[in-house]
């Protein structure tokens, strides 16, 4: 292992050619999820500014989400990650849901309409 | 994807070379050693909590006596925090103010569960010990673990500092609701930056990141370092206690972060987040574009708050269950209900937050929805106590100082969580909200609990980090004046709280004395309580101090007769923990166990030849 | 002593101890920018019909921005590729590009986006006096349509009518000579002293100076503000607000509030910036981290290309995360 020190300086050995396939395989795909997310961001842009008033909210979120989860699960992998990460996150992802309903319940919900419920 | 290269060599953690001298700061202070920095936040919390102690025993002095100046240091009180005292009537320094109380008030819960139990019972203990007892040679990230610690430190300094600034430190709670926390501490006597409030809020800032850099290297160290053998279910339980709250305090604390820096823009660039439109104070409209609301706050808040108050007590009660196994010479019972009642119990902390909130004006769905989830909290913290309960069934107990203090966590946490059930339905909360009630009730859980909890694993776990035992009579004295003590202060607050006497009250209720007479003698009662519980504490640190260098030496590496790994290290342990290479064959609490020749047998102890153990082999089973 | 498990992943989990790590920290992340989002939600449900300003922000920047963001992830995972492939020169490349692209997102947005907004001005009209302003806000029109009102004036701040109490002349007068101020209009006969101002933040200026009270602002009007009948307003516009030549002339005591697009302006104003101030701090952490890889780092990478590969890695999941909350942030803010 000392010998390996003291050649600090030299590169390291080059990676073998069937490696720098699959390397460069994935390369490819990248770049193609990278030019398929800039079309969603547009298609965000077009749809937002065209759909009714009504429908906004949802469809750009939809297409907000989808754009999302390509992020995620492609370029940073977690398609391919194991069940610890994948049951971590969802976890995550619920208590995300909660919260968000939540806010929207203590917004919603008020004593007023208890009281008025009951006459 | 994981088309690796070839390495050519082993994994080299990038911890540092042992193979050098560190000088003196970078052993002791600036250590990457998680000994060490467990050493450094625990000295740092436990001076914090008799810090927070000294500002609880001057307000409870003014509770008693409403308007008499601190007696003795009660002038020099005055020129040093002229925010907080002034003179009484007749020209005495040293009076509280009402202004001061509040201060107090606030700084002194702020101080206990910030700055106090959770660096001692979470970052203290679970840095020292937790690595050690999944076999691991220190914590996955030291240089992180540094950063976590003076980070940490640095928001102490800064907490610290609220003190010395002119109007004082943070007077709206330990809770800062606004719109109080937002115009608090403003106008033309005060600093636009450096007052207590702003100073606050920095100091939550830091703390909460400190506190996070901490969780990710205790969740990475439990899941990733365990030593060969150390499958989940041979985890010892205060291991499993750590985890939980680790996950509590990564997911809850950021929100709390949020609604801090939404703060910070309230008071230094006039952001309305929390400041609801048409605010008038003091009988003026004021200038802020509104629009915000309070209630924002104290959904952010509560959202971390809940959970942080499971964060105060899991690691208690893992520490009580250690010390529970050890001195029953038995193993826990139900030590798999207890890790699934601990999961459950972490989950459901996120979704019960808004029982803090009952008086707010929400509806029947949002309501019932959190009075469900509260009283459903209550089964898995049933079930954890049951199980300590049970343990205690058929063993050899033995009353050891820390299993004194173990032993009564039980009941007290009890007493602390029954008081609970009427604040959790919104009907007999209606009453008791904002009462001594709640005050009584939290502090149980936290005083004789959690407080009691680390009393315990202070006297368990002090021979393996000194190599001396803490003396066993001032111990015991310790403990029966301590018990006695501090039930005088806590459980009269349920009276009073019943009664009707609000908590934040400056003069204790001289104000509404026609209504609350019969319960106001209680003042003086918890008082004097307070102050002999002050004194005894002054045994604790005396015989904590003197035992470093009096104390009985032990007699071996393993002085309680233990089964976990901690106790397989050197005294004090080494750096990089383990002289040898450590496999686990068992589980963590193997006591009494038929047919074995001691007592007890040890995680690492390597199977007799002749009795093929039930163990699976020391590969890396899941 | 060496940590187990740093650049070899352990089996029973596949992962090594910084990947575990930064997905724990990311988790965290998600948590704090969910509390923000989460008070976006909040403040949006509780604003009062047509409180909540639509189209203050440049839709087409906003979009350049993402996709630049965007690239720049994909460059930082194509520089990591390059590092399992030893290519070092490929990995700077690529790395290089990250870092060049993420400042110029944070170009735009301090410079362009954020100073723009600083110099924009608004008044919020007293509800009461909407009537008297409605040749500007167009409020019976929008209520015919059943559209939220207008209570907002915005535009460029041109003057600010003063009224000063004697004694405090002569501090005005610094204050205006300091700033480079002009007066347009004299005092006279108890009439107000009309200044002429550079930007709002005069404005500010004025309303902190003691014995001053403000009386009225001088503004010239955006162009919706100038036409508010027209039915192509009645939609929030994408693109910047442009300046339209009318001039208005609002009176203080009319005002319920009035700033710059600053952060005090609005709830919205205010979340937007805390959320985008907040994603631009950890944009600014990235490239720093990514500096320090790019050139002072080569040590590893000589001593063990592996762990270099692993950094790259970790601070890459960090870069997606940052891109993926902008990707949420851009039609939260811009298109909604």
């Amino acid at each position: 292992m000392s010998e390996l020190k003291h050649s600090e300086s030299s590169e390291p050995a080059p990676a073998s050619e069937q490696q720098v396939r699959e390397v460069e395989k994935h390369m490819k795909k990248y770049v193609l999820i990278g030019g398929v997310q800039a079309i969603m961001v547009l298609i965000a842009v077009t749809v937002a500014v065209n759909v009714s008033a009504s429908l906004q909210v949802l469809a750009t979120l939809i297409v907000t989400c989808i754009n999302g989860l390509v992020i995620a699960l492609i370029l940073m992998h977690l398609k391919e990650e194991k069940q610890t990460i994948w049951k971590f996150l969802i976890f995550t992802a619920i208590f995300f849901f909660i919260l968000f309903f939540l806010t929207y319940l203590a917004r919603t919900d008020l004593i007023s309409q208890t009281v008025h419920n009951h006459h | 994807m994981a088309t690796a290269a070839t390495t050519h060599s082993h994994d080299h953690g990038h911890g540092h070379d042992d193979h050098h001298d560190l000088g003196f700061w970078q052993k002791y202070i600036f250590s990457q050693d998680h000994k060490v920095i467990g050493i450094q936040y625990g000295i740092t919390g436990l001076a914090f909590l008799f810090l927070g102690f000294c500002l609880m025993m001057i307000m409870r002095w003014q509770l008693a006596n409403p308007g008499v100046p601190v007696p003795f240091i009660g002038p020099a009180l005055q020129k040093l925090f002229p925010a907080i005292f002034s003179s009484d009537p007749n020209n005495h320094p040293g009076m509280l103010t009402a202004d001061g109380y509040n201060i107090l008030g606030a700084m002194h819960g702020t101080i206990m569960v910030f700055f106090g139990v959770v660096p001692v019972a979470v970052a203290a203990f679970g840095n020292y010990v937790m690595p050690l007892q999944v076999g691991a040679p220190d914590m996955a990230f030291p240089k992180l673990n540094m950063a976590s610690y003076w980070t940490f430190f640095v928001s102490c300094v800064i907490m610290l500092s609220s003190f010395f600034v002119a109007g004082g430190p943070a007077k709206s709670g330990w809770t800062s609701y606004p719109p109080l926390s937002v115009i608090s501490d403003s106008g033309p006597n005060v600093h636009p930056f450096f007052n207590g409030q702003t100073i606050w809020l920095l100091g939550m800032v830091f703390n909460i990141t400190g506190s996070l850099l901490g969780s990710i290297n205790t969740i990475a160290t439990c899941i990733q370092l365990r030593a060969p053998g150390m499958t989940w279910m041979r985890l010892p339980f205060f291991c499993w206690t750590q985890l939980v709250t680790a996950f509590l305090l990564l997911l809850a604390f950021p929100p709390l972060e949020a609604a801090g820096f939404m703060q910070l823009m309230d008071r230094a660039f006039g952001t309305s987040f929390f400041i609801p439109t048409g605010l008038m104070v003091g009988g003026h409209l004021t200038h802020w574009s509104g629009g915000g609301s309070p209630l924002l706050w104290q959904h952010l808040f509560w959202f971390l708050a809940h959970p942080e108050v499971y964060v105060l007590i899991l690691p208690a009660i893992g520490m009580v269950g250690e010390i529970i196994a050890n001195n029953t010479r038995k193993p826990l019972y139900g030590y798999k209900a207890m890790v699934g009642a601990i999961f459950v119990l972490g989950f459901l902390s996120f979704v019960v937050w808004a029982h803090h909130m009952y008086m707010t004006g929400m509806g029947a769905k949002v309501s019932g929805f959190f009075q469900t989830t509260t009283v459903m909290i209550s089964i898995p913290s049933v079930i954890l106590v049951t199980a300590l309960l049970l343990s205690l069934w058929g063993g050899s107990i033995r009353f050891t100082t820390p299993m004194l203090f173990a032993t009564t966590f039980l009941p007290m946490f009890g007493i602390g969580g029954l008081t609970g059930i009427p604040l959790a339905f919104n009907s007999t909360d209606l009453y008791l909200h904002d009462t001594y009630y709640v005050i009584g009730h939290f502090h149980y859980v936290v005083a004789p609990g959690t407080i009691f909890a680390i009393f315990a694993g202070v006297y368990y776990w002090y021979p393996k980090a000194c190599g001396r035992m803490m003396n066993d009579v001032l111990g015991r004295i310790h403990f029966w004046f301590s018990i006695i003590f501090i039930n005088g202060i806590f459980f009269p607050m349920f009276l009073q709280g019943i009664a009707g006497v609000h908590r934040r009250w400056y003069d204790g209720g001289l104000t509404y004395d026609p209504i609350i007479k019969p319960v106001l003698h209680w003042n003086n009662f918890m008082s004097v309580s307070a102050f002999l519980l002050g004194a005894t504490q002054l045994i604790f640190i005396f015989n904590f101090f003197y035992s470093i260098f009096r104390g009985r030496r032990v007699p071996n590496d393993n002085p309680w007769d233990a089964t976990t790994l901690e106790w397989d290290t050197p005294t004090p342990p080494g750096h990089g923990n383990f002289t040898k290479p450590i496999t686990v064959y068992r589980g963590p609490y193997e006591y009494s166990v038929p047919g074995a020749d001691k007592d007890f047998t040890p995680q690492s102890e390597p199977p007799k030849s002749d009795k093929p153990a039930a163990a699976s082999t020391p590969a890396l089973a899941h | 002593m060496e940590i187990p498990h740093t650049v070899t992943p352990r089996p029973d989990t596949g992962l090594y101890n910084a990947k575990l790590a930064i997905w724990l920290f990311l988790a965290s992340e998600v948590m704090l920018f969910g509390g923000l989002f989460s008070a976006y939600v909040f403040l949006r449900m509780g604003a009062d019909d047509g409180y909540w300003p639509h189209g203050l922000l440049d839709v087409p920047v906003g979009t350049l921005n993402t996709i630049l963001l965007i690239i720049s992830s994909v460059c930082v995972v194509l520089a990591w590729a390059s590092l399992k492939m030893r290519r070092w020169r490929q990995y700077q490349l690529f790395l290089g590009s990250a870092v060049a692209l993420g400042t110029v997102f944070l170009v735009i947005k301090l410079s362009y986006e954020w100073n723009d907004k600083f110099h924009h001005f608004g008044t919020f009209i007293k509800k009461e006096k909407w009537s008297q302003y409605d040749q500007y806000l167009g409020n019976d029109y929008l209520a015919k349509k059943g559209l939220a009102p207008r209570p907002e004036i915005t535009g460029h701040l041109h003057e600010v009518e003063v009224k000063v109490a004697p004694e405090k002349k002569a501090q005005l007068e610094t204050l205006i000579k300091d700033r480079g101020l002009e007066i347009s209009k004299s005092e006279e006969d108890g009439k107000a002293l009309s200044i002429k101002v550079k930007g709002p933040s005069d404005a500010e200026a004025l309303r902190n100076e003691p014995g001053v009270t403000i009386e009225a602002f001088e503004m010239a009007l955006d162009e919706m503000y100038a036409n508010p009948t027209d039915p192509k307003y009645d939609r929030p516009g994408f693109w910047k607000r442009h300046l339209s030549e009318k001039v208005a002339t609002i009176k203080a005591e009319d005002v319920d509030s009035w700033s710059a697009f600053v952060p005090k302006h609005s709830s919205f104003l205010a979340i937007y910036y805390a959320i985008t101030g907040l994603h631009g701090l950890h944009i600014l952490g990235g490239l720093v981290m990514f500096v320090y890889f790019l050139f002072f780092d080569r040590a590893l990478y000589l001593r063990n290309p592996e762990h270099m590969a692993n950094r790259i890695e970790v601070v890459g999941l960090y870069w997606h995360f940052v891109d993926l909350v902008w990707i949420f942030v851009f039609p939260v803010f811009y298109l909604l």
